[in-house]
């Protein structure tokens, strides 16, 4: 069965049906509230009340991409725990250890199929891009973590988003414009793959 | 790695960057390319910035986020429509005792006031009007005729170098205030009308002893000295009698419309604080 049968399906109440459209987007919607919110717990709740919320409103889906309407679920959810959390400011679960010093390794950030030296390699971009990522302001946020980091083109971002595709344009050229100057910060820490060769830049 | 280009050259370059320039633009930008420095700079540092930003890992969801029917059915209780309503009508509430202010009030709403008798009643009445109460001092006596007080009266020749010594006449003492009983079919029977009275008060004080009494000074003759008068028209009172707290109907109905509204708008934060 392709997509639109699933989705025609879900539309009669097919759960099962639903479920399959989930399993094919969870990822997407995953990777981008954790972006967003820089928290993997916060993120598995919010990917979870995105997809209930995208169920209970099946029937606001108007056609055309599926992808785009229930990653506009995803960041509504995302949006609305940000707005909370500035109500309610809590302390990030960042990890400790008993000297209260940030544990270098934090198991969920390790991957198994990396040498222990990719590893590092990669726990030093992640975290230079966690960063930065998270000095932006939330509509530049979410732009550039669909562009750049997910790869969407400008077209379903503007429909995620629901936004104009100039809106788009001019919130990625502003997110990457700060991005530039916060990632040169970390330039010395990249590893050299993360760094493009003059060669390769003409 | 600063470089002098406005936000729009950012734009521009951004978009250059993910193919999204039309071919005039496209060609525009190419051109600064081969000729700005500091464009070409720009460029590459942009270019360098999503290349780490497309590096960043994915991660994978940590479990399956399919849904159970318990999921999609256990509906969270749709609040009453008093509190769904609730905001919107605290705000109404807070309008409306606003628009109160300008509203006409019937009847009812004009009985709290304190009414003061108009001027035909007054006049109806045969009281005087009463005029501000401001408290008028005589020095040892009522004040003197005003033939006297100005710079060509008798009393003028003792205002001089002292040269003159002429003699003030004595001034005829107050007589009393003893007004006219009046007889006026009250206009609220149950509450009857007193006229107003000048109630003259009178203190001692202690002046000086061998000054010459000169009625512009305010000096008083020797046998009326350390007295003074004080003329205090009392209040008209009111068909009501008087009233200490003289709050309008008004006040009352604004006050309450804004209380409720208080009240909703408290309960409405506790309830979504614990939400």
């Amino acid at each position: 069965m392709n997509e639109t049968t699933y989705i025609a399906r879900a539309l009669e109440g097919d759960l099962e049906a639903f479920n399959q459209l989930v399993l094919t987007y969870q990822d997407s919607a995953y990777n981008l509230a954790y972006r967003m919110l820089n928290d993997p717990d916060a993120a598995a709740d919010v990917t979870q009340i995105a997809f209930i919320a995208a169920y209970r409103n099946l029937k606001t889906y108007r056609g055309g991409s599926f992808r785009a309407w229930v990653l506009r679920m995803v960041t509504n959810a995302c949006y609305d725990e940000l707005r909370r959390r500035k109500r309610r400011p809590t302390v990030t679960l960042e990890p400790f250890n008993r000297d209260e010093e940030e544990i270098e390794s934090p198991t969920w950030l390790a991957d198994n199929h990396l040498s222990p030296e990719e590893a590092v390699q990669m726990r030093e971009v992640e975290k230079a891009i966690t960063h930065c990522l998270q000095q932006l302001p939330e509509d530049f946020r979410a732009v550039v973590i669909m562009v750049d980091v997910e790869g969407y083109d400008y077209n379903e971002v503007a429909q995620i988003l629901s936004k104009p595709l100039g809106t788009i344009k001019s919130r990625l050229a502003r997110a990457r414009f700060r991005l530039r100057d916060c990632l040169a910060g970390f330039a010395e820490l990249l590893p050299a793959r993360f760094r493009l060769d003059k060669e390769e830049m003409v | 790695m600063k470089t002098r280009l406005s936000y729009k050259d950012w734009e521009r370059l951004s978009a250059y960057l993910d193919d999204q320039l039309s071919e005039r633009e496209r060609r525009q930008v190419e051109e600064q390319l081969r000729t700005r420095p500091e464009y070409r700079e720009a460029w590459d540092s942009l270019r360098q910035t999503r290349h780490v930003l497309r590096q960043a890992p994915r991660h994978k969801a940590p479990r399956a986020f399919t849904l159970t029917p318990a999921m999609v059915t256990s509906h969270q209780p749709r609040p009453s429509l008093i509190w769904q309503l609730a905001p919107a009508l605290a705000i109404f509430l807070v309008v409306l005792a606003v628009l109160l202010e300008w509203l006409p009030l019937p009847e009812g709403g004009r009985a709290m006031r304190t009414i003061a008798p108009s001027a035909p009643q007054i006049e109806a009445l045969g009281m005087t009007e009463p005029t501000p109460t401001a408290v008028i001092v005589y020095w040892g006596g009522p004040p003197p005729p005003a033939g006297t007080m100005g710079m060509g009266g008798e009393g003028a020749a003792d205002m001089g170098g002292g040269s003159s010594k002429g003699t003030v006449p004595e001034h005829p003492p107050l007589p009393p205030t003893t007004p006219a009983p009046l007889v006026v079919p009250p206009p609220y029977p149950s509450q009857p009308l007193t006229p107003p009275q000048a109630t003259p008060e009178i203190r001692t004080l202690q002046g000086p002893a061998n000054e010459t009494p000169n009625p512009i000074l305010g000096l008083p003759a020797p046998e009326e000295r350390g007295k003074i008068y004080i003329a205090t028209p009392s209040a008209l009172p009111t068909p009501e009698g008087p009233r200490g707290s003289g709050v309008p109907l008004r006040r009352w109905i604004q006050a309450g419309l804004i209380g409720i509204a208080l009240v909703l708008s408290t309960i409405l934060l506790i309830r979504k604080s614990r939400s």
